[in-house]
């Protein structure tokens, strides 16, 4: 009788581990998913703001305006080659 | 023996009676003590239970508010002109700190650039914290952190970014902090649409001990934050950058003090774009002068000179006391009324001049000869019909109205000096919207800047809200007609880009200083609508102080008509 008693009480013991540790494991995907989550959202962000700055007209007009100085100072350098020339 | 015993039961009884008093006195006393026990146990167990309770709440939890993400705002294309980014606050825990504060400054400041290194407070071991820096980004965090300094912590919040910059910075607004050092819209739409834009803060509250360390098994009751809803606007960015630029320009090459245009859709109000100078950066209002935080569009006001005059010209047909086929009979001549005398700008007189040939040559004496025959009391009706004396209800904080004056103190030169647009005061907004309806068939909208409010769950778009018919259909095609020839043959034609048909009409107000006009100083106008016939655009440009040539047809006419090439250019419209 007593050793079905200590039987009954190690399965107990046993399947309240099981449990526990599942819980426990559970808990802790669930914290590192929502740790993962606001990660991926803080990447977004980040994204967003480099996207918008890149693709802003102040931008394009900035980097239309080096362009057309860049050929500038290019066909003013052809242009003096071929007066000497 | 028989006498003993009778003073014995005396005695007895006189003890008897003492030991009942002293036991009445006894139960008298504890019934007493109990009752003010209980009493007081009521006082504060029913009584005060509230007070008591938020007390003792209050003592043993402590609660931290967790931010809500601030709303963004969109151009009519869905780009973003207002993003959230994290920011950083570096901080000093003087308690832990293990390096002196000339050694942390030197290491440091060199990547923050900036900072408080108060060597006194920082040299406090009591202090256990103190704010070194504020508004870092990542990377400067990372950088620090690297540094591995023993004492030091950062806060995160979020800060604003504005990917084109100081680009409509009157029409957004800013975000700075109330009296609880939470953040707060100011101006424009951050202003306006606070409520929406905010969201919901959230809490963090748990128990803690009497050092007011968190108890670690306590339960811990969070309230999520709510996100701010996001706004869509009308603006179209190309065009909104492309009218910054070209004010910009005009600005210095007519060198004015400062400029204003509005572009509208005169079908539905919608703002398509508004544009201010001199200007501010929302990222760092704090160092720009307050005055510049005020949209002139909305809350500055202007006498509008002679682009006022279609107002007027519009009314006088509208009510049928002028008709199209009438000629002026006063036009020969400067015209007397008390003891001021009205003249035309050029001092050129012409007789007989039709109605359009008033607006043509912007004849002041042929538009006090309309306004004569108006009158006042429907002058005042029509005026108050446009909308002027009333805000317009845009959705932008800080809108003002002049106040239009009452109709009993209307006098002959009130009427004479209105009818060309000096002597009444009106903000741009009121006067492009008051055009509008002469260029929408004389049907007025209420201006809008926000289309569609939204978030992750819904969506509130926002429809165009019809005010009122000011002017009958055929007499807003009568007076667009007029506007037509005043641009084809008036003063500015030479501005005009070939094969459009353009409805416009110059102004040059002078400005009252101190009683009197200077005529040195006035304010160049143009306003106009195209195509004519079936307009895309109404537009509103105002030039102050220009000094290259006071007048509007040379300054504010040009650009209007360089901004309306851009718009023509946007919208794949061609000549013809």
């Amino acid at each position: 009788m007593l050793r079905k008693i200590i039987f009954i009480l190690l399965i107990g013991i046993a399947t309240q581990f099981v449990f526990s540790s599942k819980g426990v494991s559970y808990g802790e995907s669930l914290s590192s998913l929502e740790g993962r989550i606001k990660e991926v959202e803080a990447q977004n962000q980040e994204l967003e703001i480099d996207i918008a700055s890149f693709s802003s007209c102040h931008k394009i007009s900035e980097k239309s305006l080096e362009a057309v100085y860049g050929l500038s100072m290019q066909s003013s350098n052809n242009f003096s080659v071929a007066l000497k020339r | 023996m028989g006498c003993l015993c009778s003073l014995l039961t005396i005695f007895q009884l006189l003890l008897k009676d003492k030991m009942e008093k002293r036991v009445k006195f006894l139960i008298i006393f504890f019934l007493f003590s109990f009752s003010a026990i209980l009493s007081k146990l009521f006082y504060w167990q029913i009584v005060k239970r509230k007070f008591l309770l938020a007390l003792a709440v209050n003592q043993q939890t402590i609660s931290y508010t967790i931010a809500s993400s601030r709303g963004k705002i969109y151009s009519k294309d869905s780009f973003p002109l207002v993003l959230n980014q994290p920011s950083y606050l570096l901080f000093a825990d003087p308690s832990l700190l293990k390096i002196s504060t000339a050694e942390l400054e030197s290491l440091v400041k060199p990547i923050i650039q900036k900072g408080n290194f108060d060597n006194k407070l920082l040299s406090d071991k009591n202090l256990h914290w103190f704010p070194l820096a504020k508004n870092l980004t990542a990377e400067t965090k990372n950088n620090i952190e690297n540094l591995k300094i023993e004492g030091l912590g950062f806060e995160e919040n979020t800060i604003r970014y504005y990917p084109e910059a100081s680009m409509s910075a009157h029409l957004l607004g800013f975000v700075g902090e109330d009296e609880k050092s939470d953040p707060k819209g100011y101006f424009g739409l951050e202003g306006f649409y606070d409520y929406e834009i905010k969201g919901k803060f959230g809490s963090r509250t748990f128990e803690q001990d009497a050092l007011g360390r968190p108890v670690a098994l306590s339960e811990e009751l969070v309230e999520k934050p709510i996100a701010g809803s996001n706004l869509l606007l009308h603006i179209d960015r190309p065009l909104q950058f492309l009218v910054e630029k070209r004010l910009k320009e005009g600005i210095e090459k007519y060198s004015a003090l400062s400029g204003t245009v509005i572009v509208m859709n005169p079908g539905s109000g919608a703002i398509l774009a508004m544009a201010s100078f001199p200007g501010y950066s929302p990222s760092s209002y704090f160092n720009s002068d307050t005055e510049l935080f005020r949209n002139p569009s909305i809350s500055t006001s202007f006498e509008p000179g002679s682009i006022f005059k279609v107002i007027v010209m519009a009314s006088a047909l509208d009510s049928g006391t002028v008709n199209l086929n009438d000629t002026c009979t006063i036009c020969y001549g400067p015209r007397t009324i008390g003891e001021y005398t009205i003249k035309t700008w050029n001092e050129k007189y012409y007789p007989s001049s039709s109605l359009t040939d008033i607006l043509v040559h912007s004849d002041n004496v042929g538009m006090v000869y309309v306004a004569e025959k108006l009158g006042k009391e429907k002058m005042y009706d029509y005026l108050k019909n446009f909308g002027f004396g009333q805000i317009t209800g845009i959705d932008l904080q800080g809108e003002v109205s002049p106040p239009l004056r009452s109709k009993n103190d209307w006098g002959d030169i009130d009427l004479a000096t209105a009818s060309f647009g000096q002597g009444i005061a009106v903000t741009p907004i009121q006067f492009l919207t008051a055009v509008s309806a002469i260029a929408n068939k004389g049907e007025l909208y209420e201006p809008q800047v926000v289309n569609k409010i939204f978030d992750d769950f819904r969506q509130v778009a926002i429809s165009p809200v019809k005010k009122k018919r000011v002017i009958s259909e055929q007499t807003a095609k009568i007076l667009t007609q007029m506007m037509v020839e005043a641009v084809d043959r008036g003063e500015s034609k030479w501005a005009k880009p070939g094969g459009y048909k353009i409805a416009g009409k110059t102004g040059t107000a002078q400005i009252p200083i101190a009683g009197h006009y200077d005529p040195q100083k006035t304010v160049a106008s143009f306003v106009g609508f195209a195509p004519a016939d079936n307009p895309g655009f109404v537009m509103l440009v105002s030039l102050n102080e220009p000094k290259s040539s006071p007048w509007g047809s040379e300054t504010a006419a040009p650009l209007w008509f360089d901004i309306a090439k851009d718009i023509f250019k946007l919208g794949g419209v061609s000549p013809g």
